[in-house]
C-alpha cells in the first residue's frame, strides 16, 4: 500500500511539472508588454526597463521558467497587478469560502444522489423510478448559472426565504449549495442506481432474502454498502467538478471564493492571480483523487496495488 | 427485460451471420432497440429541432437579433415580441433562434475537433505503443489534471478570449476522453485474429488502422461525440455567461443571460428563456446520447 501511495505520488510530478508549464505559458500569451500591466500605462521606459529585470523578463525564456517554479515551489506568485497585495494572500483569504461551498455541495449532492438511487433501483420501473431517473436527466442538463439564478429569483426575490448573495450567515450558503451540488447530485444518482441494481441481483442478497431479514436491512447493510463502492469513484470525481462549477457558482452568488478571483483574474489580465489560482487548483484536484484512489483500497479488500 | 433479451438473442440466432445481410440485420436491431427507448426517441427529435431551427434561422425569426430599439426595451413577453424583448430593445425569441445556430456552430466545431484529434492520437498510440504511447498517455493526464470546465477556462487564459478561442479550449478539453477511449479499443482490437491476419497478410498499418481499427470503435465514439456535444454546450454558454467566451452584440444564450442579469429581479423574462434553451439542447443530446448507447451496447442496457 506504502509502495502504490509513493508510486502514484511519484506520478504527480510529471503531471504538477505540464500544468507548470501550461500556466506559466499564461504570461508568455498575454498580449502585449507584461510589464506594461504591471507598470500602467504611465510608466516611463526607465521604470519599465526596471519591471522587466524586477520580474526576470530579460532572461531567456527556459531561465524565466525556472524562476517561476522556484518562486512557485514556496508560495511566491508575486504580487497581484489589480490589489497590489501578495497573490498568496489573495488566494488564501479566498481558499475557505471555496472549500466550504465545495464541501456543503459534496454532502447535499451525496445525500440526495444516494437516497434518489437507492429508492429508484428498489422501485425499479416504477413511476418513483421514472420520475427520480428524469429528474437526474435534467440535473446534469441544466446550466449551473441559470439554476443559481432561478432559485435565488425563487426562493430569494420572490419568497424572500434566503438571502440573495454574498456571505454571513449559514443560510447564504443553501442557494449556492444546491445550484452546484445539483449535477454531481443527479450522477451519484445514476451511479447508484446502477450500482444497487447490479448489487440487488447477487447470490447473497438472494440469501438475505431467503433468511427472511427485514427488507431495509438488506437494502441498507448489504446491497448498499456494497453498491457504494463502485459510486466511491464518481464522488471523487465529483469533487473535481464541483470546484470548477465552483467558478460558475460564485460569480452568480458574489461568493468570495477561488473561482470567482480566478474569472475577475481572467478579465483584467492580473496574470500572477491566474497562475496562482489554476495551479492551486490542479494540485488540490490531483490530491484528491489520489486519496480516492486509496481509500478505494480500503473499503473494497478485493483490490490489490501494484 | 428479460422478454427483450430473449427475443434479441432468438432475432441474432435465427438468421444465419455472414457477408452484407448479417450488418443489414445488426444496424435493424440497433434500430429496433434505439426506437423503444423513449427517451433516447424524444432526444433525437428535440436534437433534430434545434438543427432545424439553427439552419432556418434567418427565416424564423421574426425580427432582427441585433438592431436596438431603447423604445420598447424590457417588453415582457407577448404582442409583438413573443418572448419578449432584452434591455436594448432586441427581441428575444430572434435571438434565442439565431443562438442555437451560434451554439450548435460552436459545439459541433469543438466536438469534431476533440473527437478527430484525441480519436485519432489513442487509437494510434494504442496501436503503436511504445514511446508515442507514453507520451500520448503523459500529455492526457497533463490536461485531466484539470477538471471540467477549469481546463477549458486555463486555456482561454492562455488564448484570450473571444468566440473561436471557446471553441478552441473546448475541443482540447474534449481530448482525453475521446483518446481514452480509441486507445482502449484499439488495445483490445489489435490482439483479434482478423487484425493479425491482415498483418499477416502483408497490409500496411495505416490500412489496418483505417479500415480494421476504426470502424470497430466507432461505436463508443458516436456515443461520446454525442454527450460531448451536451457537454460543450453547457460549458460554451458558461463562458459566455462568464464573459469569458460570445461577446456582444453576438446572440449567444449564456451571454444573454449575463447582459440581461442586472434586470432580472424585476423583469425575469429576460433570463428564463435563454436558460431553457440550454437546457431544452443539452436535455436533447443527453437523451439521444443515452439511448444510443442503449441501443449500441445492449450489455448496458437497462
Amino acid at each position: 500500500m506504502t509502495r502504490y501511495i509513493v508510486h502514484r505520488m511519484a506520478a504527480l510530478i510529471p503531471v504538477l511539472f505540464g500544468v507548470s508549464i501550461l500556466v506559466f505559458s499564461i504570461l508568455k500569451f498575454v498580449p502585449g508588454d507584461p510589464a506594461l500591466l504591471v507598470g500602467g500605462l504611465d510608466a516611463s521606459p526607465e521604470d519599465l526597463a526596471a519591471i522587466r529585470h524586477q520580474m526576470g523578463l530579460d532572461q531567456p525564456v527556459p531561465m524565466q521558467y525556472v524562476r517561476f517554479l522556484t518562486n512557485a515551489a514556496v508560495g511566491d506568485f508575486g504580487r497581484s497587478i489589480r490589489s497590489q497585495r501578495p497573490v498568496l494572500e489573495e488566494l488564501a483569504a479566498r481558499i475557505p469560502n471555496t472549500v466550504t461551498l465545495t464541501v456543503v455541495a459534496m454532502a447535499f449532492a451525496i445525500v440526495v444522489g444516494t437516497g434518489l438511487g437507492v429508492v429508484a433501483a428498489v422501485r425499479q420501473y416504477s413511476l418513483l423510478d421514472t420520475c427520480a431517473m428524469a429528474l437526474a436527466v435534467m440535473g446534469i442538463s441544466v446550466p449551473i448559472f441559470w439554476l443559481g439564478l432561478m432559485l435565488m429569483l425563487l426562493f430569494a426575490v420572490e419568497l424572500r426565504w434566503l438571502p440573495t448573495a454574498g456571505t454571513g450567515t449559514p443560510w447564504h450558503l443553501v442557494l449556492p449549495g444546491l445550484t452546484l451540488g445539483a449535477a454531481s447530485a443527479a450522477i451519484i444518482a445514476r451511479q447508484v442506481r446502477s450500482a444497487m441494481l447490479e448489487v440487488l441481483r447477487q447470490d447473497y442478497v438472494r440469501t438475505a432474502r431467503a433468511k427472511g431479514l427485514h427488507a431495509g436491512n438488506i437494502i441498507l447493510r448489504h446491497a448498499l454498502k456494497n453498491a457504494l463502492i463502485p459510486a466511491v469513484t464518481i464522488i471523487g470525481l465529483q469533487f473535481g467538478y464541483l470546484l470548477a462549477g465552483a467558478v460558475v457558482t460564485e460569480t452568480v452568488f458574489a461568493w468570495p471564493g477561488v473561482g470567482r478571483l480566478l474569472v475577475d483574474a481572467i478579465k483584467y489580465r492580473d496574470f500572477p492571480v491566474v497562475q496562482a489560482t489554476i495551479l492551486w487548483l490542479a494540485v488540490i484536484f490531483s490530491a484528491v483523487n489520489l486519496i480516492v484512489d486509496v481509500l478505494y483500497g480500503f473499503l473494497d479488500p478485493r483490490i490489490k496495488y501494484q | 427485460m428479460n422478454l427483450t433479451d430473449r427475443s434479441q438473442e432468438a432475432a441474432s440466432l435465427g438468421r444465419p451471420v455472414q457477408g452484407r445481410g448479417s450488418r443489414g440485420d445488426q444496424y435493424r436491431t440497433i434500430l429496433r432497440q434505439f426506437r423503444r427507448n423513449r427517451g433516447g426517441v424524444a432526444g433525437l427529435l428535440i436534437v433534430l429541432a434545434f438543427l432545424l431551427i439553427a439552419v432556418c434561422a434567418e427565416r424564423l425569426m421574426p425580427h432582427n437579433p441585433i438592431q436596438q430599439d431603447l423604445a420598447v426595451a424590457l417588453q415582457p413577453p407577448g404582442g409583438a415580441y413573443l418572448l419578449g424583448t432584452d434591455e436594448l430593445g432586441r427581441d428575444i425569441l430572434s435571438r434565442i433562434i439565431m443562438g442555437a445556430r451560434v451554439s450548435l456552430l460552436m459545439s459541433v466545431a469543438a466536438v469534431a475537433g476533440a473527437s478527430v484529434v484525441g480519436s485519432v492520437l489513442g487509437a494510434c498510440a494504442g496501436y503503436l505503443g511504445g514511446r508515442f504511447d507514453h507520451l500520448v498517455m503523459r500529455g492526457i493526464d497533463i490536461l485531466l489534471a484539470l477538471p471540467g470546465i477549469l481546463l477549458a477556462i486555463t486555456i482561454i487564459a492562455v488564448l484570450g478570449v473571444g468566440l473561436v478561442n471557446v471553441i478552441v479550449a473546448i475541443a482540447i478539453s474534449g481530448i482525453p476522453m475521446f483518446a481514452r477511449l480509441a486507445r482502449g479499443a484499439a488495445l483490445s482490437v489489435k490482439e483479434q485474429e482478423y487484425i493479425q491476419a491482415a498483418r499477416v497478410l502483408g497490409a500496411p498499418e495505416r490500412r489496418i488502422l483505417t479500415s480494421h481499427v476504426f470502424p470497430n470503435i466507432l461505436a463508443p465514439l458516436l456515443v461520446q461525440a454525442t454527450l460531448l456535444m451536451a457537454t460543450a454546450i453547457l460549458t460554451a454558454s458558461s463562458l459566455s455567461f462568464l464573459g469569458l467566451g460570445a461577446q456582444p452584440p453576438t446572440p449567444e444564450w449564456g451571454a444573454m443571460l449575463s447582459s440581461g442579469r442586472t434586470y432580472l429581479t424585476s423583469r425575469p423574462h429576460v433570463g428564463t428563456s435563454p436558460g431553457i434553451a440550454v437546457m431544452l439542447a443539452v436535455l436533447g443530446f443527453n437523451l439521444l446520447g443515452d439511448g444510443l448507447r442503449d441501443a449500441l451496447d445492449p450489455r448496458l442496457k437497462r
